[in-house]
């Protein structure tokens, strides 16, 4: 009796065009386009990291010139091929990396004092990145990794010379690892932690932006299931009135959902921000506030770029969910295109903007309701903010070609054969009679 | 009597399929106006393009002198519809659906109370719609849509799928209102024991053609029947 009964809730189940796409093809096929888009990204990562570090461009400016200084440098000369050697270099950190540098090393005065002291002697290292995708940051880690593998050779060396203490011996440098970013000089730890962050970063906005199409289409698709879409179309009320007031309704509740979630995110980017606290004795600037992170020109633009974006898929809820004919339906896609919109997302966290391509620059763009905010956040590390422009250009357009468009299909009879369509192609009578399985009388 | 509705050859596709084929009629001031026939007839859609729904295939089609689909706008501010399977917010009270409703048509406190009366559902009008039953849903909908004195009142099977007693009360109230304030009413039933108690005229309707129309003695007379069920069967024998 038990197996009768499973054969017939898989039966019923699998017949069910609406699960079978929902639950088994769709979820195969949107995975691995984001499993494609995550093994290329990273597969990138690593070839664009492992030929960086071969071709590696060093300039050492040695302001010690001791002996240790002397023996260090030729270590360097070792781990790095392409290595310029200066005991007065002339020019900033900045300058130098201006000229083409991939890296500068300085080696301060005292450098071979502090170790003859045997006390850890400093050593600054600068590296520059165009954005926050974990490419580049990779990339810098492993060429500031150039400058560990020399210093863990001279600690080789340290270790031969008798009546040395094994605990300097294993850490003769102090090395301060910068980076520069839009002009801005932080602790590479601070961007380490932005990267590492910035799966938070693209999911946190995706995350509030999907549960307001959810919800707007839930809101609308309510209205046919509580059958009172047919007397609200009847009443004397302008059809934008109706969308407009869905999509403020909407809002509402999003902004009330936002609050709730943004106060969970606020708890998690504290730890974050804990975490990456300057170093001690550091000079230079090492906070999240110095890599431009919670700048209040960003914050605000967050805020009202993740606003409009909440406009954008809630009034693309509203359109759905008015041709849904009830909440259940929703759901069958709006799940899907949740997940859809994740994938660009995932792009995102490997690459900066500016080594995309522009037919990807210009598909990237138009995604830009679902990802606004995270090509914001991208965009402003980048300093693209002809691209930031552009993103928050396409979402309002996109706003208002939707609520022009909902407001037109509430004033017409398609919204009723829409529906009607809806219905019967989830009853799958549509799908039996083209079949032929329909018969006649 | 000056005409409220007027429908002339009115015709309406969907796809290949013809569901009214140039039906014509006209509804008076005050007058209860029947449109029965079998499912399928055309009855819902006719009622939906008054109610504009639907936009007709052709034909003419107007609401005391405003055509249904140049003048939308000036139609919904003169009618009221109640389809045949009507809801309200389930987690608004009834009373608040009332006051939600006289504030989109602009009427007062009074038609919130008279809405009350109408719905005649005691203190239930404070409780949330979702605890109704379906007769107190349909009560509450009617009470919608005659309390804001629309000029017509356009009612979908009316007492569709409810017991004795609420059925009763909903014939009642619409009787009295049409005849206390003059509201024209335009409604379809199956039921033709209803229709012949509560229309001044009734139109049989058929596969999208209107196959006879009369007040119901007269039918009943002329057609030798003792009910309109007789006489429907007649007609449609006939055709």
């Amino acid at each position: 009796m038990l197996k009768e009964l499973i054969v017939k809730d898989v039966k019923n189940t699998l017949r069910d065009l609406k699960i079978v796409v929902g639950a088994i093809i769709l979820p195969f096929i949107i995975f691995s386009i984001m499993g494609i888009a995550i093994s290329a990204g990273a597969g990138q990562m690593v070839q664009e990291v492992a030929e960086k570090v071969k071709t590696i461009s060093l300039i050492v400016c040695d302001e010690d010139a001791s002996n240790y200084s002397t023996l260090y440098v030729s270590f360097l000369e070792k781990v790095a091929g392409n290595t310029t050697y200066s005991t007065s270099c002339n020019a900033s950190p900045e300058e130098l990396l201006d000229q083409g540098y991939d890296l500068v090393v300085i080696i301060p005065k005292g450098f071979g004092e502090n170790i003859s002291n045997e006390s850890p002697a400093n050593v600054e290292v600068y590296t520059r990145v165009r954005g926050v995708s974990l490419t580049a940051v990779s990339l810098a880690s492993a060429m500031v990794s150039v400058v560990r593998s020399a210093a863990n050779m001279l600690s080789s060396y340290i270790l031969t010379q008798a009546g040395v203490s094994p605990e300097f011996a294993f850490n003769p440098l102090r090395i301060e690892s910068l980076v520069t970013i839009r002009g801005e000089t932080v602790d590479l730890r601070v961007l380490e932690s932005i990267a590492s962050s910035m799966f938070m970063l693209i999911f946190a906005p995706l995350v509030v932006v999907s549960s307001a199409l959810g919800m707007a289409a839930t809101s609308m698709a309510k209205e046919n299931e509580e059958k009172t879409m047919e007397i609200l179309l009847t009443l004397p009320v302008p059809r934008m009135h109706i969308v407009l007031s869905k999509l403020v309704g909407t809002m509402i509740l999003v902004a009330l959902s936002t609050i709730s979630f943004m106060g969970g995110f606020a708890v998690y980017m504290g730890s974050i921000m804990a975490m990456a606290s300057a170093p001690e004795g550091s000079e230079a600037g090492t906070g999240l506030g110095a890599a431009g992170f919670i700048d209040p020109a960003l914050m605000a633009l967050f805020g009202a770029v993740i606003f409009i974006s909440l406009m954008a898929v809630a009034a693309l809820g509203i359109l759905l969910g008015s041709i849904a004919p009830d909440s259940r339906a929703v759901g069958t896609y709006v799940g899907p295109m949740s997940m859809l919109v994740m994938i660009p997302a995932f792009i995102l966290m490997f690459v900066d903007l500016s080594s995309l391509p522009p037919a990807g620059q210009v598909a990237l763009l138009l995604t830009s309701p679902f990802t606004a905010a995270v090509i914001l956040v991208k965009a402003w590390f980048e300093g693209a903010y002809t691209f930031i422009v552009a993103s928050i250009g396409v979402s309002l357009a996109f706003v208002i070609v939707l609520l022009y468009l909902s407001s037109a299909l509430l004033g017409s009879e398609k919204l009723l054969s829409l529906q009607y369509r809806f219905r019967r192609m989830r009853s799958g009578r549509w799908r039996r009679k083209r079949l032929g399985l329909f018969s006649k009388g | 009597m000056a005409e409220v509705v007027v429908v002339e050859n009115l015709v309406k596709k969907y796809g290949n399929v013809m569901a009214l084929k140039g039906i014509s009629f006209t509804v008076g001031h005050g007058e209860i106006f029947g449109l029965v026939g079998p499912n399928g007839a055309g009855k819902t859609t006719t009622l939906r393009i008054l109610a504009t729904l639907l936009t007709p295939t052709s034909g003419r089609v107007e609401v005391l002198g405003h055509d249904v689909v140049t003048e939308r706008d000036e139609v919904r501010k003169l009618i009221s519809y109640l389809p045949e399977e009507a809801g309200a917010y389930p987690y608004l009270t009834g009373r608040e659906y009332l006051e939600l409703m006289a504030k989109i048509y602009r009427v007062g406190r009074e038609a919130v109370e008279e809405g009350i009366r109408i719905a005649g559902l005691g203190d239930a009008i404070d409780r949330q719609v979702r605890t109704y039953s379906k007769g107190m849903k349909r009560r509450l909908q009617l009470a919608r849509a005659l309390m804001v004195r629309p000029r017509l009142a356009i009612l979908d099977e009316p007492t569709s799928g409810l017991d004795v007693v609420h059925a009763v009360h909903v014939r009642k109230m619409i009787k009295q209102y049409a005849r206390e304030h003059g509201v024209s009413v335009l409604l379809s039933s199956h039921n033709m024991l209803e229709v012949h108690y509560l229309c001044d005229r009734v139109a049989l309707i058929d596969e999208g053609v209107l196959k006879l129309i009369g007040k119901p003695d007269e039918l009943l007379e002329e057609y030798g029947a003792s009910n309109l069920e007789e006489v429907f069967v007649k007609v449609v024998a006939h055709a």
